[in-house]
Formats: structure tokens, sequence, C-alpha cells
């Protein structure tokens, strides 16, 4: 993945272990990077030169232990506590725009935060529960104090990725528009347009449940019906207009596995030498959660033999299908290959 | 170092250091912390060091600083808190080689041979002049040229490791 080696070449541009071509690629990067500086007043010039006088002098009197600046620090509390999914760090972030959160009350008295995204980047939230989101900008969100309630409940408008931390006892609902999105343990996107003409649900990780919100029924009394049930690489697209849910595949499947341990993803290999059509096909159905249909039992005799570990689930369908003259397509969240299949070997 | 000689390295480079860390970063709060801490920095060390030349000192320190914050953008921007290399890395290097010398050969001769002498040569742009007898105004204004037109080229690859991940799958 190119973020995790560009990191790595700059850490080792930086610890002085690299070699002339690094070290010459790394200025090559760098002499790119340079955009005109916007003109500033004399009086603008004098106030920062005297803001950081004064940053650099004060410190001076200040714990002389103490880090001199502090946001490095907490950028990589964040980034660390953030990849190994506990939540603290993103907590700061939360906090940091806190001039777009408020606590309001709502009719029966309890109050409620809601918070919206106003910057142009993605932002890190943590519930009280400790489950994250990514909230993208312009996205809103908001919940009682606490997250409080026999639910966890909270409403979304916009595009949010989740990562709900499990608890059995106390569902996890996310509420956009007319559709109400149950989970226990998991992690998915939630996508409602401000005009709410059409939401769409992805799962990456674990199991929801995805229906319309009763509206006609208090929420605490809502009942699940006519909704459906979404796994792993799975999406759901939910019409206003036609009140129906469109099930699909995710853009790019992502191995089951990998998406659930989340840390380091795996790379599984998927090695096939003069291998039976049916094994190729049980390990990508294993892999990726997802069903695969043959059309002709004659294409279980069919032999196939590639490296393909590094492609897109899409592509090692292209793949498989080119070297039997076969096609595929994805029916819902299911995927239907058809061809004539090939002679029994001798 | 007294506090004196401090205050006045302090007046004379701030500037120019803050422009060049906006230039690199685009983000004047990165840039007023990054020239912040790098003082911060020296005052602390300031009985320690003894700086022949403290305007090259303070643009290696300020240049160090702007790749560690690039580094830890793209730390923070990362899948997994893995720091090893990918199996790739070689291949990751290549690709970069190549996208940089694609890049420098879609520039014309002369732009590119000023902008090689400028930025791999550390020759400035008056340098540079003298040397192929040009004006320097030309010099300077191939080498902008150049600088341009290799964003543009690099810039949707070079962009993917600095903006904040926006897709998860």
């Amino acid at each position: 993945m190119s973020k995790q080696n560009f990191y790595h070449l700059l850490d080792r541009y930086r610890s002085g272990d690299c070699t002339d071509k690094e070290k010459r690629l790394v200025e090559q990067w760098f002499a790119m990077l340079d955009e005109p500086v916007p003109v500033r007043s004399e009086q603008e010039n004098s106030e920062i030169e005297e803001r950081i006088w004064n940053a650099i002098m004060q410190n001076d009197t200040a714990e002389p232990v103490q880090p001199a600046v502090s946001f490095p620090m907490w950028r990589w509390a964040a980034a660390a506590v953030m990849l190994i999914g506990i939540a603290f760090g993103s907590y700061k972030a939360f906090y940091k725009n806190s001039n777009s959160r408020q606590v309001t009350s709502a009719r029966q008295g309890e109050s409620r935060i809601s918070h919206s995204n106003q910057s142009q980047n993605e932002e890190n939230i943590t519930l009280p529960d400790g489950s994250t989101l990514i909230l993208s900008p312009g996205s809103k969100i908001s919940y009682p104090a606490g997250l409080a309630g026999k639910n966890r409940v909270l409403h979304l408008t916009g595009k949010a990725f989740f990562r709900i931390s499990r608890d059995t006892e106390r569902p996890f609902l996310v509420h956009s528009g007319e559709v109400v999105t149950k989970v226990l343990g998991t992690s998915f996107w939630v996508e409602g347009r401000e005009n709410n003409t059409a939401i769409e649900v992805s799962v990456v990780s674990g199991k929801v449940s995805v229906s319309k919100n009763e509206l006609t029924v208090g929420a605490e009394n809502s009942k699940i019906k006519d909704g459906v049930i979404l796994t792993a690489n799975q999406r759901v697209k939910y019409s206003v207009q036609t009140h129906a849910f469109e099930t699909g595949l995710i853009a790019n499947p992502q191995p089951v596995n990998a998406a659930v341990t989340a840390n380091v993803p795996a790379v599984e290999a998927f090695i096939f030498r003069d291998t039976p059509f049916t094994d190729v096909i049980a390990k990508l159905e294993k892999s990726f959660g997802v069903e695969i249909i043959l059309e002709n039992d004659a294409m279980k005799s069919c032999l196939f033999t590639a490296d393909m570990t590094q492609e897109p689930l899409f592509t090692k369908l292209d793949l498989l299908c080119a070297s039997v003259n076969a096609s595929y397509e994805v029916r819902g969240t299911r995927i239907l290959i058809s061809g004539k299949g090939c002679s029994s070997p001798q | 170092m007294s506090r004196r000689e401090f205050e006045i390295i302090y007046r004379d480079n701030w500037r120019d250091l803050y422009d060049f860390a906006i230039s690199k970063t685009r983000d004047k709060d990165v840039a007023e912390e990054i020239v912040q801490a790098l003082f911060v920095n020296l005052w602390e060390k300031r009985q320690q060091l003894t700086i022949a030349n403290p305007r090259a000192y303070l643009f290696t320190a300020v240049r160090n600083r702007i790749i560690d914050h690039f580094k830890e953008k793209v730390f923070y921007d990362l899948d997994s808190a893995c720091e090893e290399a990918a199996p790739d890395f070689p291949l990751f290097l290549e690709e970069l080689e190549m996208l940089f010398q694609e890049a420098m050969g879609q520039l014309p001769e002369k732009t590119r041979d000023i902008f090689l002498l400028n930025r791999f040569e550390g020759k400035s742009a008056p340098e540079i002049a003298n040397l192929l007898k040009l004006p320097a105004r030309t010099v300077e204004y191939h080498i902008t040229q150049a600088l341009r037109k290799l964003k543009s080229a690099v810039r949707n690859t070079i962009t993917l490791f600095l903006v904040i991940c926006n897709i998860i799958f």
C-alpha cells in the first residue's frame, strides 16, 4: 500500500538510514511541494512575529521538561489510538471543533448532543460508549447525552463510517431519514443525502439490519420490519420515492477476515495450480463472504491456474471467467457465473 | 548564545522560515507551530550549540520538521499500525522514480536543465544565469514553469500520499 510505503520512505530518510536513491526521491518529492505563499500585510507580519516570540519566551519559564509544543504529541497519540481501535485520541478532535457542537434540550427535557462537521475534512468522533465514527464534511449527528437509554440511538444526516463497540444488551440504531440501521458490533457506512432521496448503507464487517423507520410509532416502540439483513461487503440502497430496498455488493469487496481483524490487512494468497473450479469458487466465497452461483454444472470440471493474490475481487472474477470463456454478473448480493464449462479431464 | 543574540537570530529569520513552511505545508497554523517549536528547541539548546551559520542551520532544521510533519500526517492516515515496509516497498520506489522521470521527460529540454541545476545541484538562479549566459529573469521563469508542470504531472499520485484518505473502500 503506497501510504505505508511512503511513510516508511520518510521514516528511513529522517533516521538517516537510507540509500542514495531513497534520499534523492524524498528530495525530489520535497522540491515539488512549493506553493505560492499568500501575501500578508506588514501588520499581520508583526502580529505573527510577536505571537511566535511570546510563545517561545513563555515556554522558557514553563516546566522545562514539558514538550515544546503539544501538537505533534497528540496527533501521534490520536493516530496510534485510532489504529488500535480504542477511543481516546479522537476525543480531542471532537472537542477541538466544539464550536459546532451544541447541547440542546429535547422535548422530553433530556439533553441532546448534536455535532456537525463544518470543516473540509473528515472528522473522527468518539461516542460515549466507545464506538467511533468518521463524519464526512457537511454531515451531522445528534444523540442523547451519554448515549443513554435502552438502545443506543443516533440520528445522522449526511454520510458517516461507523465502528460500533459491541454491547449485545443495547443495540446501536442509526436513524437516517426513513431508514433505521440496527447493529450489534460492526463497522459500516451510512449515507443519507441532505434531501434524503436515497439512503445507502454499506457493511465492512459484521452484520446489520436495515429497515424502515415506523414514523407513526414512537421511536421507543418502533418495530423492525420490511427490511434487509446485510453482512460484510454488502450494501443496500433505500429509495424514498419507491420505499424499496435494493441490495447489492460494495464496489470493492474486501476479504472478510481482514476487515474483521482490521489492524493489519492480512494478504491471503490466491494461488491456484490446476485447481478444480469448485475449489476456486469455494475459496472466493469463504474469503469474501459472498455467494457465487455457477449457472452450468459443466463448469465444475474446469481447472484453473493463476496467482491472483493482489487483485481486487472483481478482477479475480474477470481473470477466472476469461480463463474458461465465461462471464459473471452481480445479481443483488450474489454473483452469477455463466459459461459453457469444460469437458471432463481425461 | 545570549538572549540578545538569540532574539536577533529570531527577528532576522522567522519570516523566511515561516514562508518556507507555508509554501511546503500550505497550512499557516502548522507553519507557525513548526517555527515556534524550532526556536524553542534552539533556545533550550543554546548552551550546547555553537552554530557557525545560523541561517543554514535553521533551514535544515525547518526542513526536517516539515518532513516530520508529513510523516505524521501520513502515519495518522494509515490503515494499520504496521511500521514495517510493505513487501512491495522496492516496487514502490521504482514507481516513484518512474513517476518523477516521466514528469521530467515532459519538460522542454532547457527548462529541465535549468530545473535540475537549481533543485538537485543547489545552484541559485543568478548562478545558473551566469553559467548559461541567460538573463536571471529567464532562468526564474524556467524554474517556475518546471515546478508548475511537474506538479500537475505528478499531482494525482503525490496528493494520494498527502490527502487524508476519503475512501475507506
